[in-house]
């Protein structure tokens, strides 16, 4: 049961990463300054595409997500975007074995900490969870 | 829904190089907010109907022909939602605790 829907998962987000998803939507995040409406969209969408496929965890990390996270937890520290800490979670779990996107992601995050707990005002259920991977 | 990836696929094609009208803004926009309520519903299984059709290629394709601007976000916001609900796909709650569940080994 849980390989089908492993598998039925993987189907779209492979579709979205042949399509070059990854790249049209990081670039579009970047442009984009300040609508919170957009990034939490945005975030969404990172969230989803993440989630079960560590080759497109790996393909964001390239386009450099965390700093693009980072730069917008800095600016937006008084909005809450919560696909923000949906697409962070995604990010950080490591779902199969194919590369080691999250262990990448887990050391820049561990760098970050400090700057994450002290600057920003999160949510603590994002907290928890983020806690729960580090 | 058939129809609703129809008319975003002439769009598409028509290409969307040159500035938009408003009416052309605001009917992609109303397209994809359309999409997006239909495959919400974890029931009907809309969102791999729609996927199988080619929805997630056709959304990437939009999303990379369109500029940012102020006028943009209207379309590109409901144009994200519909997006990570196709990819998100038929994943129920129930799934989501089952494959956390798996990741942490719990069953």
């Amino acid at each position: 049961m849980i390989m089908c829907y492993s598998i039925a998962d993987i189907q779209s987000t492979e579709r979205f990463r042949n399509c070059t998803g990854p790249n049209i939507v990081v670039d579009l995040l970047n442009d984009s300054s300040s609508d919170s409406d957009l990034l939490d969209a945005g975030f969404a969408v990172v969230a989803a595409a993440a989630t079960g496929n560590e080759v497109v965890k790996q393909l964001f990390m390239e386009l450099k997500i965390d700093e693009l996270i980072l730069q917008v937890l800095n600016r937006e520290s008084k909005t809450t975007i919560r696909a923000l800490y949906d697409a962070i979670c995604a990010l950080l779990t490591p779902d199969d074995f194919r590369v080691v996107a999250s262990q990448v992601s887990m050391v820049t995050f561990v760098w970050y900490m400090p700057l994450l707990t002290a600057g920003m005002k999160l949510r603590e259920n994002s907290y928890i969870a983020l806690s729960k991977h580090l | 829904m058939i129809a609703c990836l129809d008319r975003l696929k002439e769009f598409d094609s028509v290409s969307i190089d040159g500035p938009l009208r408003d009416e052309v803004f605001d009917e992609i926009s109303s397209l994809f907010k359309n999409l997006n309520e239909l495959c919400s519903s974890q029931e009907s299984g809309n969102a791999a109907i729609a996927t199988k059709h080619g929805a997630v290629d056709l959304t990437c394709s939009i999303c990379s022909k369109i500029k940012i601007s102020t006028r943009s976000n209207r379309v590109l916001v409901p144009c994200f939602k519909a997006l990570a609900v196709l990819i998100r796909g038929m994943t129920s709650v129930l799934e989501l605790v089952v494959l956390v569940c798996f990741n942490f080994d719990l069953c």
